[in-house]
This record gives C-alpha cells, structure tokens and sequence, in this order.
C-alpha cells in the first residue's frame, strides 16, 4: 500500500492539466466522503465502548477492577458481583468448544481441499457453511428439546467411569451444563473455522501439492508436508475467529447451559457464561448496581474481544505479510 | 396546540366530559362517561357496550368508552399475563379500534421501560418497591391497577408414582434449599402416607431469567420458612423474596418451557412454573397445604379463594401469598398494569392519554371475560370498586380523565 | 476415490498407504460429525413447523390475538424482518464498503482504529448491541421502534459487510489496477468503475452473509424494535420479527398452538437465510469461475 501514500497528483504525469485537476476534485471529493464515513462510524463505535465503561464505573469503584474480574461470588440481592464465575464458564465452553470443532474443521478443510473428488467438494462446502445460516435461537431451542436429553446417556457413561477419578468429569448429570452448552458451540462454530480453514488450505501453492504426489507421495503426505505447514498461520488466525464467536454467542448458549451463578466443579455442572448471563439478567435487573455489573459483564467481554481481536489482526497480518510478498 | 387542547380539555371537563372527547379531537368515538349510572348515551353511539361487565358486582351496567388517540397503545413487562393481555388487546381493536400492543419482556424490563417512558404501561408480577416509583420520581406518582391472578405450582418428574404428592411448606422449602435430597425423605414419607415414594434422588430446576413467576415463589418462601430468610435473604426478607436469587441448590432454566424440559429430562426433577403453563401442559404438580392446613390443588376457584381478602391496601400493593383463606391455594399472586397518575408530563396528547385510560377500565370491566377460559383469575368485586377508583384518579395535569 | 491422488510408479509402504486411508476416513467421520446437527436440526425443525407453514394463511395473516387459538400467521413478523434487515442493509452495507475501500485505498491510523473497532464489534455479543442502541435511540426517542431495531442491525452486520468486502478489494489483481491508473482514471474512478464491479459478486456475497447474520438475530432486537403483535409498515412504531416471535412463543407459551407458530417461523427463518446463503454461494462461485477463465 504505499502507493496511498503518494498524493494523487503526482502520479500520472503524462495527463493532461485538466484532466489532473478533475481528477483532483473527484479523489478529494470521494476521499472526502471516504474519511467522513469511517470517522463516523469511529466515533459512534468508541463512544459506544466508552460509554458502556462510564456506565460500568460504579461497579468498577466498589469492587475494584481486580475485585470486580476476581471475584467468586454473584448474589444481586447482595449488591455483591464477582464475574469470575462467568468468566470460567466463558472460558470452559469456549475451550470445550474449539477442542471438539477445530479437528473436526481441519479434517473438513483438508477433505474439501485435498482429499475428496472434486465434483463433491462445491455441494459438501455448500452444506457445511449452511451450518452456519440457522438462526442460533434456532440452536437453543433444538439444543434444549433434542440435543440435551440426547446426550444424557453419554454423560452419564463418562460421569460413571473417568468421573470417579476425576472430579472435574464427575456426576451430577443434569443435563444442561457446560459441557451441552460447549458441544452447541462446536456445532455453531465449524462452519466458521472450517471455512476460513478451507480458503487459506486452497491458497496453498497447488505446484508444491503436485510435487509431493509426483514424488510418491500420499496425500497425508500433502497434508502433512505442505498444507498444513503452509496453512498454520491461517488455520490459528480461523480458530480465533472461532474462538471470537463462541465468546460472543448468547441465545444458544443461555438456554443448554443451565444458568447457575455458582463455579460448577464439573464439566456436566450447570454455569453461566459472560454473554448469557447478561442476556438472561439484564430484562430483570432491579436489584442496585445489577445493571451496571452486567453492563461491567460485558466491558469485561469487550477487553477479551479487543484481545482475541488483536491476536488475529496478528497472525492475520504475519500470514497476509508472507502471501503479499508475492505481488 | 397543545396547550390548547390541554386547556380546552381541563375546562370541558368542569362542564361535561362526554363533549369534552367529542370536541378536543375528532379521532374521539363516541364517547360515554363510564360511570356507574345507566348508559344515557344517544342511539347513536355503536361503541358502547350495554352490557354489564361480568366482573362488576354492582349489578349496574358498566359502560365503556372509545378514545382513539392515534389508533396504538404500548405496553411492556410481565410474562405471565402475555396471554391474557394479547387476547384483550385482540378484543379492544375489534371493539374500539385501537391497537394494544403488549410486548412479554418480563416484568422487571416491564417496570424499567415505563420508568423510562418507552411505553405507555407496564405491566408487572410484584408491586413497585419504593426505590422503584422513586427513581421514576421524575415523571410523578405511579397508580397500580391489579388486573389478574394467577398461582405458580412445584411441578416434578417422578416415575412409577401414581396420585399426586402432598407438600406442607417446610418440604417445598427444604426442596429449594436443597435439604430434603430424596423424594423418600421421611417429611415427604409423612405428608404422604398413602403413596409409595421412590428414594430417587431430587433435582431442583428453577427459572434463571429473573421473572415475575420466581418473584411470587421466593415471596411464598419467604413466607413461610424463616430457613430460606436467613440462609438465602441473610435475614433480610426483601433480599430473599426477589426475582433474581442466588439458589443453593439446582440448575436454572430460561421460561417455562426450559424449566419443563429442565423437570421432563430429569427422573426425580422438581421446578416452579406456572399453572396455566402446567394445566396445558398437563404436567403433574403437587398440592400445597395452606395456612389453614388444608392441601390445596391449585384451579382457578382456589386461586379465587386466596386473591379474595376482606379489604386491600389504599395504594392497591398486596401480596396473595399464604393468605388465610381455607380453600385458597398459598402459592398465588397478582398482575398490575403499572401507569403514570399524571399522563400529562409523559404522552403526548390527552388524547392518547384517554386512549389508555379507556383501555385500562375496559381491561378491568369487560376484558375479565378473557380470564377463566384462559385459566387467570379475575378480580372480585371489592378490588373491582378499589381498582374503579384507582383508574380514575389518573389525571391530566390534575383534570381528571374519567368523570 | 482412494485412488484419484496416488502417485502412480512411486513404490509406497503399506504403512503409508494406510496412513493416507486412515486421514480419509477420519475427514469423512468429520464430515459426517458436522453434517448430523445440520440433518437434525434442520429435520426437527421441518418436522414441527411444516404443518403451519404449508397454509397459505401463514404468510399473509397475522398472530391470533388469543394464543391458544390455532390458525393465523406470522405476516407482522415476515414483513418487519424483511423491512428492519432491508433498512440495516442500506445503512451498513455503504459503511462497510465505504471503511473497507477507505481501509485499502488510504490506509493510516484512522484506518486502523476503525477497522480495530469494526473487528472488535465482530466479537461482541449481539445483546450488547441491543443495551446499547437502547440507550441512546429508544430512551431518547420515548419508545421502542422499528428504526431502532434496524439500526441494531446494522451494527450487528456491519463487521461481517466490512471484513468480507475488504478481503474482496484486497483480492482485485493488481495489473488491473495498475492498468485503470496507468489510463488515467481518477483513483475514485478506477475504484468505482474497475474495483467494485470486479469484486461485486464477491462483495454482494459478503452483504448476504452479514444479511443472514442479522436476520436471525433475536438478541438485538428484544431492547429495541421490542415486536409488535398487529402488523405494520411504519419503522416509527415498535415491529415484530420472526426471531422476536421465536423466541417468545417457543419458550414460554403454555399453547401448543403459538408453539406450532414458532416452529414455523422458525423453519420459514431457516429457509430465508438458507435462500441467501445459497445465493451468495451461487455468486462466489460465479466469481470464481469467472476468476479462474481470466
């Protein structure tokens, strides 16, 4: 890009005077309208930011920013937030989440780029982004009515078996939990990790592909050799985008996860994530301070999305910085 | 403009308020003073029904009236009274042609959004506490108009059970404080002594959207068990009868349907919905016993039995639960429609302003033909008269709306 | 298909041989694993909605007043979905692509810092969205509003339009680029005329991807359009939305009969979204074709 950062009319000298001149206003005139949008929409995203940390600020005051992000307990009768049980069971179902779908995205990726014949790629990608087009009030409710009582059963073989030794798989089994609200997650963000995934494993040199099958080569060869390697800065960049929705999701999450205030102590214990906990509170939040803690919810969700974001705008940029070499 | 028509109207109302709506806009239908007195409208009047109103025991016709405004009327809050209030709203527009639109956002959204003056009414499970009509202090003195009652249940999922368990309030109590763990539980065992209880272990759903149905129930445990005061409210009964709680025990569900499928999943689940949700869902619930001992199924005459007290509070703030009638059901409350008593610093037009007031007297008066088919109860005659006069305090600028 | 990439004279281990099987059949379990939610949850969906959705009724009347009836439709809630995401539309997708252009063509740190907080709105929870708009449009207007629900919207599509059309430009081949100034068209000439068309497909696409995004969103929506039982076209007036009657009646109705409704509501949803996402495939492949003969 550093061409912009040439002015317009230097560029061009064998045009005429006029010619230039009208391409000056027109540049200036359009570069004007340009700047005008993007400060716009600047300021009113920022104020938004800003404005829910103003709003925020007498939670932040009374318990400390620490205090606040730290602490176990949430009881609004009590005028006492802690966030750190939503932040667990961001955490928990966001991770349960990328665990189940990032190989399974892979796997597809791979599949759809290199391993299936190419007359059935088009319709199987089709399919697979059509995942990502259900409505996630759609998810919640299949995910309460179908998918819950369905995976009592698996639940409760884990619960039975590791369970007994590990305390973090261990029984109770009530159904909405963590763990039903991470499998929901998966399912919602395959579609997305599987499809970033997919565009950066076809951007791979397809030569280098042909060269390994020319060698004798399989195609776990392929895969193990060139797509992968080359792919690893995109697949990262695609798991945080993942990561960013399974953050971020709210609707489907609320209704599998079983909405307790407490730390469950296992993956089958019902919880409550940073984004469910304030869709589910916010309508009734009567109590002092209650609205402003949930509102300081989701400042604290902003600072983890301003992370996540900036660790994909940098692998983004080391993976776009290698490929754009190439112009 | 404005002033001029608020003016106008202030005076017309000294002279006669049926020509006061006549003139002040011409989007007034036919109006009628809905007094007690018989309608003495002109023929000419199709808006105004001759009918006595079922729920007024006065036996007087009950007229109502028309006011247009600008045709829509918005609402907010409460869940449980979605279905009722759709269905008058329904009734109103083909009736007056005005279009109520009320919105199920959960009773406290209900309350913030008229506090806020984003609707024209809210509508809410629980009374307005005093730090609530103070933060709206701005807009002025809030009237709350009880429109319908309506009971929660403790429904459960218990194979090979046949009949119906008994509850005293102690077992409903220790279920939700997780101290009672099995439907054997020698207290279950001796409230129940002809049914053979399994020692299934006891799960506990409750609903996790703070809503207006866990609002009665905590009030109903507050009532009843000093246990769930200290524990769960620290001693504070305000902080234990709330509706967002921090439960000991259980796992949360969204609406009535999360919590159903919370209890349907679980062999040994209990829970707290509503009853009409319970009655059409056919999902076996327990009878409670009341103050006076008996054990009550909760049905529209037991929810009657326990709204019906001798005399209710000026300000028309009350709670139904554990009330000392024999036949009534404990678990029971209220619906108010929460407006503003002087409309004029929050709407627009005191035309809009009729709008709602004719909306409000026809809700409590013909609208309660809506109730008993939809399982709500409807008000008795003594709260009626309360209700009457509570409507008609509502005011323009100190004009009153009504005659 | 296990034979289509072998190397042919190369001698290959059978260790290797099944290596490559095994990274077959674990790509196809996946495929499978990630087609069987979309199979069940669209089949659940078309089992309990397709009863409402097949009468006519169902698209051109509106909710009975009283819940346990059965019949009517969801007109109010169709025709605010479609007139909320259309006016999202003409608010975002303008943004989106004057930021993205702005973001390629001049770059600089106000570039960044909007392309930072567009990203960052990306990952926001949609509720967030709604509290937001809420206080600043409904509160300040006095009521809840079909315009405060599309501006919802908006925000909420805006990331999806940005990034996509950005990658999109980013993409326009260079020669074709250097050729448009080289003619001597004005830098916002060679944009409009040489960039955009050539990236339309791919930029209608992201459009339709950030529709379907803001389409099925209930989250914004229950702060600011609120829903509407009667129909209307005024964006003034409070609207109802099919995600809106979703949620409401799917969740906490105690008639089977409003049940029925969302379903259908919800498999109509399925299908729009379906319907824009398969356009948006349809024009990316087109591009891609078109891409691949150039």
């Amino acid at each position: 890009m550093t061409e912009s950062a040439r002015a317009p009319e230097q560029r061009g000298a064998l045009d005429l005077a006029g010619l230039r001149r009208r391409r000056w206003t027109g540049d200036l005139a359009f570069r004007a309208i340009l700047s005008a949008l993007t400060v716009a929409i600047t300021v009113v995203l920022g104020l938004m930011m800003i404005e829910s940390f103003i709003s925020a600020s007498p939670v932040y005051q009374k318990f400390g920013i620490i205090g606040f992000v730290t602490g176990s307990e949430w009881a609004p009768s009590f005028t006492i937030y802690g966030a750190w049980p939503f932040i667990y069971g961001t955490l928990v179902t966001s991770f349960l989440g990328l665990l189940i779908a990032v190989p399974i995205s892979v796997l597809i990726a791979l599949l759809l780029t290199d391993l299936a014949p190419a007359r059935l790629r088009g319709p199987l990608g089709i399919a697979v982004d059509l995942l990502a087009a259900v409505p996630s009030v759609v998810y919640g409710l299949w995910g309460l009515l179908v998918l819950v009582p369905a995976m009592r059963p698996l639940e409760q073989g884990i619960a039975g078996t590791l369970g007994r030794v590990v305390p973090f798989f261990g029984p109770p089994t009530p159904g909405s939990s963590y763990f039903a609200a991470g499998v929901i997650l998966a399912i919602m963000i395959v579609p997305i990790v599987s499809a970033v995934t997919r565009e950066v494993f076809a951007s791979t040199p397809r030569i280098q592909r042909e060269a390994v099958l020319a060698l004798g080569g399989t195609r776990w060869d392929v895969a193990r050799t060139v797509t992968l390697p080359i792919g690893r800065a995109g697949l990262l960049a695609a798991v945080v985008l993942g990561l960013g929705r399974a953050i971020g999701e709210t609707i489907a999450v609320t209704l599998v996860i079983g909405n307790s205030d407490n730390i469950g102590k296992s993956i089958f214990s019902p919880g409550f994530t940073l984004a469910s906990v304030i869709a589910n509170e916010f309508n009734e939040a009567t109590e002092t301070l209650h609205p402003e803690a949930l509102i300081a919810l989701g400042t604290v969700l902003l600072v983890v999305s301003v992370i996540v974001n900036a660790v994909a705008i940098g692998i983004r940029n080391r993976f776009t910085g290698g490929s754009r070499s190439g112009f | 403009m404005t002033i001029g028509i608020r003016r106008f109207g202030a005076l017309a109302v000294a002279a006669s308020m049926a020509i006061a709506a006549c003139s002040s806009s011409g989007a007034t239908s036919s109006p009628t003073p809905p007094s007690a007195a018989p309608s003495t409208a002109p023929g000419a009047t199709p808006a105004t029904s001759g009918a006595a109103s079922s729920a007024s025991g006065s036996g007087a016709p009950v007229t109502y009236r028309c006011t247009k405004g600008d045709g829509t009327l918005s609402g907010a809050g409460s869940t449980f009274i979605n279905p009722l209030l759709s269905k008058m709203a329904g009734d109103y527009n083909s009736k007056c042609g005005v279009q109520v639109n009320y919105q199920s956002v959960g009773s406290g959204a209900g309350v913030k959004d008229w506090q806020q003056n984003t609707v024209d009414f809210g509508a809410s499970d629980a009374y307005l506490a005093d730090s609530e009509i103070a933060a709206a202090a701005a807009n002025g003195a809030p009237v709350e108009v009880p429109t319908t009652f309506g009971a929660v249940v403790v429904a459960y999922n218990l194979s090979g059970l046949s009949g119906t368990i008994k509850m005293t309030p102690d077992i409903i109590a220790n279920i939700f404080l997780g101290k009672i763990t099995t439907w054997n539980d020698p207290a279950l065992a001796a409230a129940n002594p002809g049914l053979n209880l399994p020692s299934t272990a006891i799960s506990v759903v409750h609903r996790s959207d703070g809503s207006g149905t866990t609002s009665i129930f905590t009030h109903y445990l507050t009532a009843v068990s000093t246990d769930w005061v200290t524990t769960v409210g620290a001693g504070d009964p305000t902080k234990s009868a709330a509706k967002t709680v921090t439960w000991p025990v259980g796992q949360g569900a969204s609406g009535n349907e999360g919590v159903t499928q919370g209890i349907k999943g679980t062999d040994g689940a209990v829970g707290y919905i509503d009853v009409a949700y319970a009655i059409q869902n056919q999902i076996p619930f327990g009878d409670v016993q009341n103050k006076s001992g008996n054990f009550i199924t909760a049905s529209l005459a037991s929810i009657a039995a326990a709204a019906n007290l001798p005399s209710y509070p000026v300000d028309l703030r009350f709670n139904l639960t554990n009330t000392d009638a024999a036949q009534g059901y404990p678990i029971a409350g209220t619906t108010w429609i929460i407006v503003y008593k002087d409309l004029s610093k929050v709407m627009k037009s005191q035309d809009r302003a009729n709008s709602l007031v004719d909306f409000i007297w026809w809700a409590i008066h013909d609208g309660q033909a809506d109730a008993a088919p939809l399982d709500y109860g409807s008000l008795p005659a003594n709260l009626l008269a309360q209700d009457e006069a509570a409507v008609r305090s509502i005011n323009w600028a100190g004009a009153p709306l009504l005659p | 298909m296990a034979s289509d990439g072998a190397a042919v004279f190369a001698p290959t281990g059978g260790a290797r041989r099944f290596r490559a099987n095994l990274l077959v059949v674990l790509a196809v379990v996946a495929l499978l694993l990630a087609l069987i939610p979309l199979i069940a949850v669209f089949g659940y969906v078309f089992v309990n909605g397709i009863r409402s959705l097949l009468s006519l009724d169902f698209l051109t009347q509106d909710p009975p007043a009283d819940l346990s009836a059965t019949g009517g439709g969801v007109r109010n809630a169709l025709v605010g979905t479609l007139e909320m995401t259309g006016l999202a539309s003409v608010i975002a997708v303008p943004i989106g692509l004057g930021v993205a252009i702005f973001a390629i063509e001049v770059g600089g740190g106000l570039a960044r810092a909007a392309r930072f907080l567009i990203d960052v709105l990306s990952g926001l929870p949609s509720i967030v969205v709604g509290i937001f708009v809420y206080a600043t449009v409904v509160v300040t207007q006095g009521h809840f509003s079909g315009f405060a629900g599309s501006l919802a919207l908006a925000i909420v599509m805006l990331p999806v339009v940005t990034v996509s059309a950005e990658e999109i430009l980013r993409l326009t081949p260079r020669p074709i680029a250097e050729g448009a100034r080289a003619l001597g068209l004005a830098r916002w000439r060679a944009i409009l005329s040489v960039f955009v068309p050539i990236g339309l497909s791919g930029i209608v696409t992201g459009v339709l991807l950030g529709v379907s995004r803001a389409i099925g969103e209930t989250a914004p929506l229950i702060f600011t359009s609120l829903g509407n039982n009667f129909f209307t076209l005024d964006l003034n007036q409070p609207m109802q939305a099919l995600p809106l009657l979703i949620y409401r009646n799917a969740l906490n109705s105690a008639y089977a009969s409003a049940r029925d409704r969302a379903f259908g509501a919800a498999l109509l949803l399925i299908l729009i979204v379906f319907g824009f996402n398969l356009v948006g495939r349809w024009l990316t492949a087109r591009r891609r074709l078109a891409g691949s003969r150039r």
